[in-house]
């Protein structure tokens, strides 16, 4: 026979060993079930808000966190914003991500619309992505029954064990299952870095309103519902896009309106937004310049539509450091992974910056009038566009040029500067054209930094954190400019 | 239902704490109704209606050797009186209805319309009709014909879906019911002979037309030039476990070893208890029966010992067998593109796949009987460690070699016919070939069978029937001849490399028959003998071995499994059980070893969508 107190030391033991291995189990499964991006750190960023500290919450799949970039729309306008998104997130989500958004009070929700003409099913991975990162609640159970309707018995276990499918995933796990990616700032993704240019049905916002499908009808009208109850108020908004579904976003459009929604096509404005080539990246999502120009704009007309509050110079803001890491943070990721050279000389197009410059072979042929034009803009006033093969070096501050010099088309010399950036830093360039010494070199405080490619080899130095933060060269002897780091 | 599938952990979870928060005279019930569940969670639920069919007769035959407990009690004891007992009669259609009327109304099937109804009804007005018409003594009779009819009606009107399920089981609980309310009541005796003959001929013929009626009808077809259709009929889950205890128990009870069982619940409950119909072992009344019937408390020691057995088996069958599957299958599913030395890796890891999958489900099944307080028989004990073939089949699958030897040999040995021939022999060849010939046509006999239980095909009974005799047979007629080269060469036959060469040879010897079991036909088997003579020895130095299935990772886990299992293997063969090993050591140990060996199981285990993780090679047996 077993006494009371034997009893009492096995019940102790039976629980510690049941929390320590639920635990481990917990564990596993939040590294081993997020396999399809990154949201485990934006649900995170979420969740790690102060509940009176998110004025705008926006809502929808990668079209909201390709597009919306809270740290930019914080350092342009002051705006305290979230993001709730999750890659190719299921229509069916949508009403539970309202409703998880309602937890931190917002004064806005701003909601993708392009969302609600998502799959509702057929995609498990993606229903996957928002229940393994939504925290356990009612509103979780809720979601996953409605998610997992159209999905088999054994597809339905997710609901509660989202490690039965995706344990398998143990043989590819690196360190982005473990740490933040790089890529993420407070959940918006910057993947898209090269982009094509302004779609054909862009401006296209006029288009015979068409019904979309029954079930994702029924969903919009379960999110609308749940709209009732929010004291926030909603705004349904349509990035930029190529018009595909002009259509049924018009349906929508009317549909929302009457029910007394706002409502806001970016596709009328995108004059006003200024978005050019480069910034779309397909039908539906931005690049993250485009992101940056449409953030800009949106947080702008929150602020003038709604008087969300500029939160930069509040007191006792306590995400407020948080948005400006996460914002240098973007920049200097933005700045050491641009490819296109144009959207590139933009970037770098700041006081708190210096570009040098130096030309190795050939880099005049795949000039366009753009990438002269962002030169120009940088401070640099000959360029190497219209000399070919010339020798080129050029150093500028926060637009202001330091020095420049070139030789004449196929020209034997070298050229070379030398000099001191504003923060007393030396540096040497030398440039020799593919009739002269055919070498780049860019030396800063001593160190050679030139990646010593074809074209324009670009080194830019950070101001205020007193070190180079990207050398890269772009081939501007080929027209597309590949570039090399 | 599975033993790996997530709803046999799930029903686990809940019939555990039923099981010992029941009263303990009430838990034998518990475990039936477990049971009953069990089999109509199977894809083909109507089979139950075969297994309840085998089930009645066993226990109905057996009764009949129960001589004495009949001759005593009296008829009015027994319950129905001549030309009374009315209600006694329409009890089981009653109870019928009554279920039907609960379920339909539990399960709200098509509110307002009785016209699933109206067959019941139709059925017990016919009884109440009948029931006037017919002499008395046949109303027991009448009132079991009610219970088959309802029970064949369930099946065909509501077999598919989850309500058919329900209703199925109703029927069949009905159908013990009325057998259980028969018992008492006048049914017909049978002499001790012509008992066991019914029920020898139902249990082997349900057998026989349920899992070898493809085979029987192709010879006959075969042999006499015909072209009749083989049936596809389902057979029920572990048909040939269920019925081999079930003719374990109706020969003990033949040959006085056992004592009846009285009730048919219980019956049902000892030949179907739920976790050996998906790979066995075969039960004996005699060892099993009582522990079942017999209520017990909850003891911490013997839940987490199962417990601990189930992880190491799920271990085995998701980590290492489901693995090592892959492997095997790539290789015998293109012997042209995978010859020489591929074919003899495959046949090595087929070895340890069969192991692994059916070691891994016996642990699961006895590691969940063992947190009910129940200790089934072995049917695993280190069997690469044997030193001869007979050895091997002494440690692999016990209780089928036991019951072969117990219900086949000996019985076959003690034949008038057999003693005959042994005088004959005697007289004409002498003493020592009268000792051994008799002695292996009688285990010819048994090995034949072994065979034709693995499955109705002629692969199995030369592949697991007769290899296996020609090597017992050889090696022990050889035996002389082989100590007398063994003292020649002055071989050390008592140290670990001779023994490791003998473990290493019978290893070799069974893997080549276990070919047979995992090849398609007999020509098959010899077309990839040829096969394995192509010479490619490069293949286990240049990463060929990782293009057969499993990436790296995978064939690395797979092999450190199999490294595992050989390490639990050689401390079970060194120190007994393994589990009270670890038991032994401090609380830090023995945690790690817990935790870590159930993430492998979550985390390395091949299960989920995409994997087959429920199917046992063992488990159609």
């Amino acid at each position: 026979m077993v006494n009371a107190k034997t009893k009492w030391i096995y019940a102790v033991r039976c629980m510690s060993f049941a929390l320590v291995t639920a635990l481990l189990l917990l564990y596993a499964s939040s590294v081993l079930s997020n396999g399809t991006d990154n949201h485990k750190f934006l649900f995170q960023d979420f969740y790690k808000a102060s509940k009176n500290e998110v004025d705008v919450v926006y809502i929808g799949a990668s079209g909201a966190s390709w597009n919306w970039n809270p740290t930019v729309a914080f350092r342009e306008t002051g705006l305290a914003s979230q993001l709730l998104a999750s890659e190719r997130c299921p229509a069916d989500a949508m009403p539970y991500l309202l409703a998880e958004a309602a937890k931190k009070d917002p004064a806005l929700y701003v909601v993708d619309v392009h969302r609600f003409l998502g799959a509702t099913s057929g995609d498990l991975a993606a229903v996957q992505s928002v229940l393994v990162n939504l925290r356990w609640s009612r509103n979780r159970l809720d979601a996953a029954d409605d998610m997992l309707e159209n999905y088999s018995e054994e597809e339905k276990i997710m609901k509660y064990s989202p490690l039965y499918f995706f344990h398998s995933r143990w043989n590819q796990l690196g360190a982005r299952d473990f740490e933040t990616v790089p890529y993420d700032f407070m959940g918006f993704s910057m993947r898209a870095l090269s982009g094509s240019g302004i779609p054909a049905g862009a401006e296209s916002a006029a288009a015979e309103p068409a019904a979309p499908k029954e079930e994702q009808l029924e969903n919009l009208n379960l999110f609308l519902e749940k709209c009732r109850g929010l004291r926030g108020k909603i705004l349904f908004v349509e990035a930029p896009n190529d018009g595909s579904l002009a259509q049924y976003e018009r349906y929508i459009q009317n549909l929302v309106t009457q029910m007394g929604c706002d409502y806001l096509n970016a596709s009328e404005y995108i004059d006003e937004i200024g978005m050019e080539d480069g910034d779309y990246q397909g039908g539906h999502h931005l690049t993250v310049y485009g992101a940056e120009k449409y953030t800009v704009w949106l947080s702008q007309y929150l602020e003038r539509a709604y008087g969300i509050p500029d939160r930069r110079e509040e007191s006792g803001f306590r995400e407020k450091a948080r948005y400006e890491q996460q914002y240098e943070a973007y920049q200097a990721y933005k700045i050491s992974h641009g490819v296109m050279l144009h959207k590139y000389l933009e970037s770098v197009a700041s006081p708190r910056y210096c570009v040098l410059i130096a030309v190795k072979d050939e880099a005049s042929s795949g000039l366009d009038e753009r990438d002269i034009e962002k030169l120009r803009n940088l401070g640099f006033i000959q360029t190497p566009a219209g000399v070919y093969r010339a020798s080129y070096a050029a150093a500028e501050s926060g637009g202001e040029l330091i020095d420049e010099k070139i030789t004449a088309e196929e020209s034997g010399e070298s050229v070379a500067i030398s000099g001191i950036l504003p923060d007393g830093t030396p540096f040497s360039l030398e440039s020799g054209g593919y009739k002269a010494s055919n070498h780049a070199s860019v030396c800063v405080d001593g160190k050679e930094y030139s990646v010593n490619g074809r074209g324009l080899n670009i080194v830019v130095y950070d101001n205020l954190d007193h070190k180079v933060i990207d050398s890269a060269a772009f081939d501007t002897f080929l027209s597309n400019k590949p570039v090399t780091r | 239902m599975s033993v790996t599938s997530f709803a046999f952990f799930v029903f686990f979870a809940v019939s555990l704490p039923v099981y010992y928060l029941a009263p303990r005279r009430f838990q034998w019930y518990a475990l039936l109704l477990f049971s009953l569940v069990f089999f109509l969670s199977s894809p083909e639920p109507r089979t139950i209606v075969y297994a309840a069919v085998s089930i009645l007769a066993t226990w109905y035959c057996a009764r009949q050797f129960d001589g004495e407990a009949v001759k005593s009690a009296a008829p009015e004891r027994r319950g129905v009186k001549a030309g009374g007992g009315f209600a006694r009669a329409l009890l089981p259609g009653a109870f019928s209805l009554a279920l039907q009327a609960l379920l339909l109304w539990i399960l709200n099937a098509a509110p307002g319309d009785l016209s699933g109804m109206r067959p019941v009804v139709i059925s017990l007005a016919a009884v109440l009709a009948l029931y006037f018409l017919i002499p008395s003594r046949w109303h027991w009779r009448l009132a079991f014909l009610h219970s088959v009819v309802f029970l064949v009606f369930c099946l065909l009107r509501w077999a598919p879906g989850l309500k058919g399920r329900v209703f199925l089981g109703a029927g069949v609980a009905a159908l013990f019911f009325a057998a259980a309310r028969c018992s008492r009541g006048r049914g017909p005796r049978l002499n001790k002979k012509a008992a066991l003959a019914l029920g020898l001929t139902i249990n082997l013929g349900m057998l026989a037309a349920l899992k070898y009626n493809g085979f029987l009808v192709g010879n006959l077809n075969r042999i006499l030039r015909l072209s009749i259709p083989a049936p596809q009929w389902a057979a029920p889950m572990g048909i040939s476990f269920y019925t081999f205890s079930a003719l374990a128990y109706l020969l003990g009870c033949y040959w006085g070893d056992t004592e009846a069982q009285k009730n048919p619940g219980k019956t049902a409950l000892f030949i179907g208890f739920f976790p050996i119909l998906t790979s066995g072992p075969i039960l004996r009344y005699g060892e099993t029966g009582p522990a079942l019937f017999g209520g017990r408390r909850f003891d911490y020691k013997a839940v987490t010992f199962g417990l601990q057995r189930m992880l190491w088996g799920l271990f085995l069958k998701l980590v290492v067998s489901a693995r090592l599957a892959v492997v095997v299958n790539t290789i015998y599913g293109d012997t042209e593109t995978y010859p020489g030395f591929y074919i003899w890796l495959a046949a090595a890891l087929f070895m340890f796949q069969l192991y692994t999958d059916f070691s891994g489900c016996m642990e699961i099944i006895l590691g969940a009987s063992e947190c009910y307080g129940l200790r089934l028989p072995e049917n695993f004990r280190t069997p690469f460690f044997s030193r001869s073939v007979q050895e091997f089949w002494q440690r692999w699958h016990i209780t089928l070699g036991g019951w072969m030897r117990d219900f086949v040999l000996y019985p076959v040995l003690r034949t008038g016919l057999w003693k005959r021939m042994t005088k004959w022999i005697r007289a004409h060849w002498g003493k020592r070939a009268a000792k051994q010939i008799p002695n292996y046509l009688g285990m010819l006999c048994v090995w034949l069978l072994m065979g034709l239980w693995h499955g109705g095909a002629w692969k199995y009974i030369v592949g697991q029937g007769l290899w296996f005799w020609a090597c017992i047979v050889l090696s022990r007629a050889l035996e002389p001849l082989f100590k007398k080269m063994t003292a020649l060469l002055r071989v050390n036959t008592d140290c670990f490399s001779w023994h490791l060469f003998q473990s290493l040879r019978v290893f070799a010897l069974v893997a080549l028959g276990n070919m047979f079991f995992r090849l398609d036909s007999i020509c098959m088997v010899f077309r990839t003998w040829r096969a394995g003579f192509s010479y490619n020895p490069w293949i286990f130095f240049d990463d060929s071995l990782y293009l057969l299935g499993l990436d790296r990772k995978n064939f690395t886990v797979s092999m450190l499994g199999l490294a595992v299992l050989l390490l639990i293997s050689a401390l079970q063969e060194k120190h007994g059980s393994v589990r009270e090993l670890i038991s032994r050591q401090n609380l830090p140990f023995r945690w790690t070893v817990y935790i870590g060996l159930l993430l492998a199981v979550v985390v390395l285990g091949q299960y989920g969508p995409g994997y087959d993780a429920a199917a046992f090679i063992y488990e159609r047996f």
